[in-house]
């Protein structure tokens, strides 16, 4: 089968993230709160036209990477602006910067 | 470079952690606040931006035509209190419309959906009649802010394109600001 060519080809974003609150977050407890805040803002379908995925959370630095494609992420970032708490302590989610490439974005959060 | 304000909130503290996030400026004390009940209860205060919360039709007509209110904030709730009418009436006397982050925030899940059509309604409303728009944090605490950026990404959550979602953080602020002066 011939591949698909890069100009048809979803160009992805990548974004990165950074949790501000009183207390530190593990992986797994961002990884929860992010995405269903995603999901209910967008939904389901709209997380799957977004190739909505979950990098990576340094949990040393509060600072993480999201992958979404470039048309859905207004949304992607509106859904994180409603974020307000995690695990039913206060928190909100900063966009430091959002880049083209993984290598970039993993650049940053080291 | 383009300078990003946020007009409405309710913690000094707040002030400062929104230079830290990106803002040019963010007002406090030059902003007063008030939630009226009814067209009686509405209190101007001179000298300050006058932020007026909206409630039903009435309430938002009373507003608009009241001297001295600068910003009807938040004018729909679970339904939809802002029509053509109330539109050309707020741009003829100057007034601006506000959409809080606050106020979508607080809504939790199964109200949310409502809430956000009937402000993509304002929204529409707005762009119709050429009212100016702001969209502010009106944050009680510093959790509650966000930066300009994604306080702008609400814009499109409602329907605005990025470049109005934009001007409705800088240049209608600050277009206020004047006014005030």
């Amino acid at each position: 089968m011939k591949p698909y060519p890069p100009t048809l080809k979803e160009k992805k974003r990548y974004v990165l993230f950074e949790v501000v609150s009183g207390r530190k977050f593990g992986k797994e407890q961002v990884k929860r709160a992010v995405t269903i805040a995603v999901s209910e803002s967008i939904g389901t379908i709209g997380m799957a036209d977004a190739e909505f995925a979950f990098i990576d959370f340094d949990e040393k630095a509060q600072k993480g990477i999201l992958r979404c494609t470039n048309t859905k992420l207004e949304q992607v970032r509106a859904a994180l602006a409603l974020l307000s708490e995690i695990d039913l302590y206060k928190a909100f989610v900063y966009i430091r910067t959002v880049t083209g490439s993984l290598k970039k974005a993993t650049l940053r959060v080291i | 470079m383009r300078e990003f304000y946020d007009c409405l909130v309710f913690d000094g503290k707040c002030v400062d952690f929104g230079k830290r996030l990106g803002y040019h400026r963010v007002l406090f004390d030059e902003v007063s606040y008030c939630e009226p009940k009814s067209a009686k209860d509405i209190k101007i205060t001179r000298g300050k931006l006058n932020f007026v919360r909206g409630g039903s039709l009435e309430l938002n007509q009373a507003i608009v035509r009241k001297k001295g209110v600068h910003v009807l904030l938040d004018p729909v709730g679970q339904k939809k209190e802002f029509d053509t009418a109330v539109g050309q009436i707020a741009r003829d006397y100057g007034v601006f419309i506000g959409i809080s982050l606050r106020n979508i925030i607080d809504t939790k899940r199964p109200y949310r959906p409502r809430l956000l059509a009937n402000l993509s309604s304002l929204a529409e409303i707005c762009k119709k009649m050429k009212n100016d728009l702001l969209i502010v944090s009106g944050a009680r605490e510093v959790y509650e802010m966000r930066a300009p950026m994604d306080l702008a990404s609400i814009g499109a959550l409602v329907g605005l394109t990025h470049a109005q979602s934009l001007w409705s953080i800088s240049e209608n602020p600050r277009a206020l600001l004047e006014a005030l002066k």
